[in-house]
């Protein structure tokens, strides 16, 4: 064949889907179904477009499709129920499509040429042999609605083509079911003789009776001929070759639904951004347990460890809480005073994790300053229960449910985690120098976390949908070194989220919806360190110095906060789609303590009988609290109020091209100061533009442009904390009240590239980025002392590159790929010392999946970062020098297939080569081993779903 | 994959210039080779921490002049800085990569100086009292080692002085009366006189670190912040100690030549009675 044939036939599929709309659906296919149980399928409509409805077609494999429809539940979440019934084995194949405000109809997810199958173990039921058709009934006999598609010079275009009069009087078809009912659709009579086999049917094929699948070939599988040669060929296979087959394909489809390298599909091709989605598939194959080992392998993202234990996530070359936002079924999660989020939960009930880097689209509220981070419930119907022990006593035990009862859905999951952790050694500390004798100085990892979270839904034709969910997660675990530069062992440090929304939404006329949530945020954060061993003496001559239970700090914050988010979104003239809506919140510090048991004195300090109390400096005067605020007022940095509006439009003028504008206009509450003392709080306004453009002048190519404006407000810890002034608390970060909020102007230019050779089939992206950040909040420490938190004027910039690449070859087998470079530039630095580097500058992950035979997968993934180094901003941070060579960490796990239907089994291994690797700490200099990381670990686990 | 293998490997990205540093040696400072002002010739400046920390020490006396020039030398100045301070501790000899405990005669560059002043502290002005001046001196040389007392671990506490300041300390005195004299500008200031704030008030400019009450300065926390002291911050050149420092030696005639290049000013605190710091090494 000529070389130019063949590329002609490669590329000839990508020209034929080019072109479709530019809406998608992100939706995660299970790898297999239970027989006979209701399957939820449920996903997002992602991109922009105007849609009148979504459906799901459906099918058995070779037969002809029925339709489902799928409601919308909230923002662009849609949802339908596949009944048990139509759960057969040996597979179920589907696609979801949607149709235009102008009647178009277009494919989402899958095309009926290529559906999603999803594998039904089990013995497939022996189908009613078919009463053989005479060769003319193709043309002339009534036939299934089956997909006619064109090709255009745009690409391809698929409609449902009218059905003609069956031959019989046969329902009339109707609008699209609520809820998992089949499309009724004209039939053929059928046979009225059954056939030998009939009396073994299934429970699917007595479901339909008489309106069972027709003995004719589906279309789009069979070429358009007829009669028995091509009935023939179309009978059903021996159930266990049959079998065989559908499981492999099945999962070969379970591949295409996201990874670490986001897939390349329909919905996610046409939009502007570029967000990686971590499907509730792929993080089972990727060999982590928690939400921030899930991170640490999206290109762009470091996840590091402080001395703390706290995980925080560096993103495109920089780290800070109060950049990121964190978002737990669409609720904030990041805590009012300090950003931090409660976000490392197990992955195992999660349905997926949507990372985007850069400000988000101009509906999310402020926060997602560097990335947002999106964590959604899995709320599948059915029951999945799951636990796993390993290394270091660790014990994980997670459950997820939904069921629907007519217009009511329950739903809920809960986490219970428990573990001792690893003890690493730590070589030195801040307190070497006056007890170098001390010994066992080890890290402290135990953790204990409860997460439970539960919710019902109600929907109904007068009051639209009603969604009612709450969560309370608490947390307990010990400080994994120590509050800043010595090992405290003893340090406790607990953590309360109570979390509720009430949400509602309506459609709106046609293609519009309305939707509405109120909620409500209470978080209480009670830190009890160790500043010092037990035992400690300052001064050996002076008994009072002397701390039996160690010196001793608690910090107790409690903050409360509720709201309510409006958001309308109307199907506009000309291909456009506005959405406008208003965020209105309160945030509040409903507690606040800073309590000591020492008194600092010129020389170490003396010990405060009693119970902690208030903390005093070194001049006797008592530490500040950021509720304490000007002559006995509450602190203007202790509540916050914000107020934002939003419109946000997407215009399509062509198939190919979609452009998005927005824009937000926020009012923050932040407090005045007169020379650095609070004087009160005003509103502070702030703008930030949204545009992208994404063109895809081919299926299998997109081009992405996006720009965005974000601000980032200072945190009342930022603003507010007071440290007590002591001499071993030098170096810490304070507050500061002239801190000023921070703006990012965001650029991304990247592209997107599918190209299927055969049954492999690869995927390629890669995008650019520069961010430019004006006067942002930065802890740079330039005098060793109590340091505040510090504007940097000067702005810091930062670019980069990032690459995506996946390799999927045959049935349960892919390799993948990912890497990202990236330069940050502090601008206020001296010409020599303007590199930060305490991230990685250039990170790869990688892997690859095996199957090991019939039951059994093996996944390999690989870990590099690059060397880090100290920044060098100040003097401070370049004679606190440290260097982190480059590490490269490997996880291997064995995964079964489901076992009887119900059961996986999960052995994993981290860090199986026992690396040693470590993070910065806080002084580098009094701490020169870092912060140790996890060893080899392994862990099993046994995953059941009911 | 080998052991010698797997290093190359992960050293890649910066053997193809992926990966790119700082320099650790070098001095956080633009031009860092530009001349400042010379080392008077025949003179040795010792930067060690009994040297900057238990006695008069050149570059922290041009640092604290510097302070005071940087207010009064500004066209709009309403009110005149009496005299400047700066804490021994801010004098470092450790450079980025190299120990420099002697300066000798020849040019100071703005990098060198940089290494040698490298805490970014904001120079603040206050108004105190005569008392208050007295106390924060008084605690200032409290912690000096009265000879023959070997000086070890010297407190960074203890404050070089700006010109404008003549003090005589006898160490063989209790801690909190070794002053027996001061004189700031053409008032001498006398133990035991206690004028109400702000009665006589006194202008110093210090550094940001002492004024928050840092190094046992508890005296003086919070004075900063309060407005009946007009406190003030030095606008221009950053208003960073060192970059102050630098700028004031620039202009200064001891950037003209190397005769009249810095030289240390005994006679700004006499010591009666103390340890002398000796020599350093090298």
């Amino acid at each position: 064949m000529p070389r130019s044939l063949r590329a002609l036939l490669i590329l000839a599929p990508c020209l034929a889907l080019a072109g479709e709309p530019k809406v998608g659906f992100l939706h995660s296919p299970p790898v297999e179904l239970r027989a006979n149980t209701p399957f939820a399928v449920e996903g997002s409509l992602t991109g922009e477009g105007s849609l009148s409805t979504v459906s799901l077609k459906l099918r058995a494999p070779g037969k002809a499709y029925e339709s489902i429809a799928l409601e919308l539940q909230y923002g662009d979440l849609y949802r339908g129920t596949i009944p048990a019934e139509r759960v057969v084995p040996p597979a179920i194949e589907y696609y979801v499509e949607g149709t235009t405000r102008l009647g178009d109809v277009i494919a989402l997810f899958g095309t009926a040429f290529k559906p999603i199958r999803v594998a039904v173990p089990g013995v497939a039921p022996v189908e009613a042999k078919p009463e053989p058709a005479p060769p003319e009934e193709p043309e002339e006999k009534p036939a299934p609605p089956k997909l006619k598609c064109k090709k255009t010079k745009k690409g391809k275009k698929c409609e449902e083509e009218p059905a003609p009069e069956p031959v019989e009087a046969k329902p009339e078809p109707k609008p699209e079911p609520v809820e998992a009912k089949p499309e009724p659709r004209p039939e053929p009579k059928p046979d009225k003789k059954p056939p030998a086999e009939e009396p073994r049917r299934t429970e699917l094929a007595k479901a339909d009776g008489p309106k069972s699948e027709p003995p004719r070939p589906d279309p789009p599988r069979t070429e358009p001929k007829a009669g028995k040669t091509a009935e023939k060929a179309d009978k059903p296979e021996p159930p266990r070759k049959r079998s065989e087959l559908e499981e492999e394909l099945a999962m070969y489809a379970a591949e295409e639904t996201g990874a670490v390298v986001q897939r390349v599909d329909d919905s996610s091709a046409r939009s502007p951004l570029m967000p990686t989605v971590l499907t509730a598939a792929h993080l089972k194959q990727l060999g982590v347990r928690y939400v921030f080992e899930a991170l640490g392998l999206v290109p762009g993202l470091t996840v590091t460890r402080d001395v703390q234990g706290s995980f925080r996530l560096g993103v495109r070359g920089l780290r800070s809480d109060p950049d990121v936002l964190f978002l737990l079924n669409g609720q904030r999660l990041n805590a009012f005073y300090d950003a931090k989020a409660l976000a490392n939960l197990p992955i195992d009930n999660f349905e997926r994790i949507e990372i985007y880097r850069g400000p988000a689209t101009a509906d999310v509220g402020l926060g997602n300053f560097t990335a947002l981070v999106n964590l959604v419930s899995n709320r599948q119907q059915g029951l999945r229960a799951s636990v796993s022990g390993g290394s270091f006593m660790a014990f994980d035990g997670h459950l997820s449910a939904a069921k629907t009862f007519g217009g009511f859905t329950i739903f809920g999951d809960a986490d219970v985690v428990s573990q001792q952790g690893a003890r690493r050694t730590i070589i030195r500390d801040g307190l070497d120098t006056t007890t170098p004798a001390t010994s066992d100085k080890v890290t402290n990892d135990n953790r204990f976390l409860v997460n439970v979270g539960v919710g019902a839904a109600y929907e109904g034709e007068a009051v639209g949908k009603l969604t009612l969910q709450g969560r309370v997660m608490s947390e307990r675990r010990g400080a994994y070194i120590g509050r800043f530069d010595v090992v405290g062992n003893d340090s406790q440090l607990d953590w309360l989220v109570v979390q509720a929304q009430l949400g509602w939404e309506r459609r709106i006329g046609d293609g519009g919806k309305l939707s509405a949530r109120l909620w409500f945020d209470q978080q209480n954060t009670d830190r009890r360190w160790h500043l010092t061993p037990d035992g400690y003496q300052f001064r050996a001559t002076a008994p009072e110095s002397l701390f039996p239970d160690g010196v001793q700090e608690q910090q107790r914050v409690g903050m409360r906060g509720f709201g309510v988010d409006v958001r309308g979104e109307l199907a506009l003239p000309a291909k456009n789609r506005l959405a406008v809506g208003l965020n209105l919140g309160v945030d509040s510090l409903s507690d606040y303590a800073l309590m000591s048991n020492y008194q600092p004195g010129s020389s170490g300090a003396t010990l405060r009988e009693g119970a902690l109390s208030r903390g005093v400096n070194q001049d006797g005067s008592q530490v500040g609290f950021p509720t304490d605020g000007p002559a006995g007022n509450r602190g203007p940095a202790a509540d916050r109020l914000g107020f934002g509006l939003y419109a946000f439009d997407t215009w399509t003028p062509f198939e190919a091209l979609s452009i998005q504008a927005g824009l937000r206009l926020d009012f923050t509450q932040l407090p005045t100061n007169d020379n650095g003392v609070f004087t009160g709080a005003t509103l502070v306004p702030s703008i930030g533009p949204r545009v992208g453009l994404a063109l895809a002048p081919l299926k299998s190519l997109v081009f992405r442009g996006n720009y965005g404006r974000s601000f980032r407000a200072p945190t009342p810890q930022e603003l507010a904390e007071s440290a007590i002034n002591s001499d071993f608390n030098q170096g810490r970060f304070v507050g500061n009240s002239r801190l000023e909020g921070a703006y990012v102007d965001a650029v991304e230019l990247g592209g997107e590239w599918v190209q299927s050779i055969g049954d492999a089939r690869l995927r390629l992206k890669g995008q650019g980025f520069y961010n430019r950040f004006n006067n942002p909040i930065a802890m740079v420490d330039s005098t060793g002392n109590l340091a505040p938190w510090v504007n940097r004027p000067q702005g810091v910039q930062s670019f980069g590159l990032e690459g995506e690449g996946r390799l999927e070859l045959v049935s349960r087998s892919a390799v993948w790929l990912n890497s990202s470079w990236f330069r940050v530039e502090d601008l206020g630095a001296a010409q020599n010392g303007r590199l930060i580097t305490d991230q990685p500058q250039v990170r790869l992950n990688a892997g690859f999946s095996l199957p090991l035979g019939p039951f059994l997968n093996l996944d390999v993934i690989l870990r590099h970062a690059s060397e880090r180094r100290s920044n060098a901003r100040t003097a401070l941070e370049q004679r606190r020098r440290f260097v982190l060579p480059p590490t490269l960490l490997v996880g291997a796990q064995l995964r079964t297939e489901p076992l009887f239907d119900r059961f996986e089994l999960v052995l994993m291994g981290q860090n199986v080569f026992n690396l040693e690797w470590a993070d910065d700490a806080a002084r580098p200099d009094r701490m020169p081993g870092g912060v140790p990381r996890e060893p080899f670990q392994i862990f099993g686990s046994l995953r059941v779903s009911l | 994959m080998t052991p010698r293998i797997l290093p190359l490997l992960l050293s890649l990205p910066s053997l193809v210039g992926c990966i790119a540093f700082n320099d650790d040696c070098q001095a956080l400072v633009d031009n860092p080779n530009e001349r400042v002002a010379f080392i008077a010739k025949g003179t040795e400046i010792y930067l060690d921490r009994p040297n900057a920390r238990h006695g008069n020490n050149a570059i922290a006396q041009s640092a604290a002049d510097a302070f005071v020039w940087v207010f009064n030398s500004q066209p709009d100045a309403t009110t005149k800085v009496d005299f400047g301070l700066i804490n021994g501790g801010a004098v470092r000899d450790q450079g980025a990569c190299v120990l420099r405990t002697i300066l000798r005669e020849g040019p100071l560059t703005r990098g060198v100086l940089g290494e040698i002043l490298p805490f970014e502290n904001v120079v603040r002005v206050v108004d105190l009292s005569e008392q208050e001046v007295f106390d924060t001196l008084e605690l200032s040389v409290s912690r000096l080692f009265a000879a023959p007392t070997p000086i070890t671990s010297p407190a960074g506490g203890f404050l070089q002085v700006s010109r404008e300041v003549s003090m005589e300390v006898d160490c063989s005195r209790m801690a909190g009366s070794r002053i027996t004299s001061l004189r700031i500008g053409s008032q001498t200031i006398t133990r035991g006189m206690f004028r109400p704030f702000p009665a006589t008030k006194l202008r110093v400019a210090i550094p940001g670190f002492i004024l928050a009450g840092n190094d046992g300065y508890t005296l003086l926390a919070g004075k900063g912040d309060d407005p009946s002291r007009n406190p003030g911050q030095a606008q221009r050149f950053s208003g960073i100690d060192s970059r102050v420092t630098m700028a004031y030696l620039l202009q200064s005639d001891f950037n003209k030549t190397v005769e009249n290049g810095i030289r240390v000013d005994p006679m700004r605190i006499r010591f009666l009675n103390c340890t002398t710091p000796s020599r350093p090494a090298q």
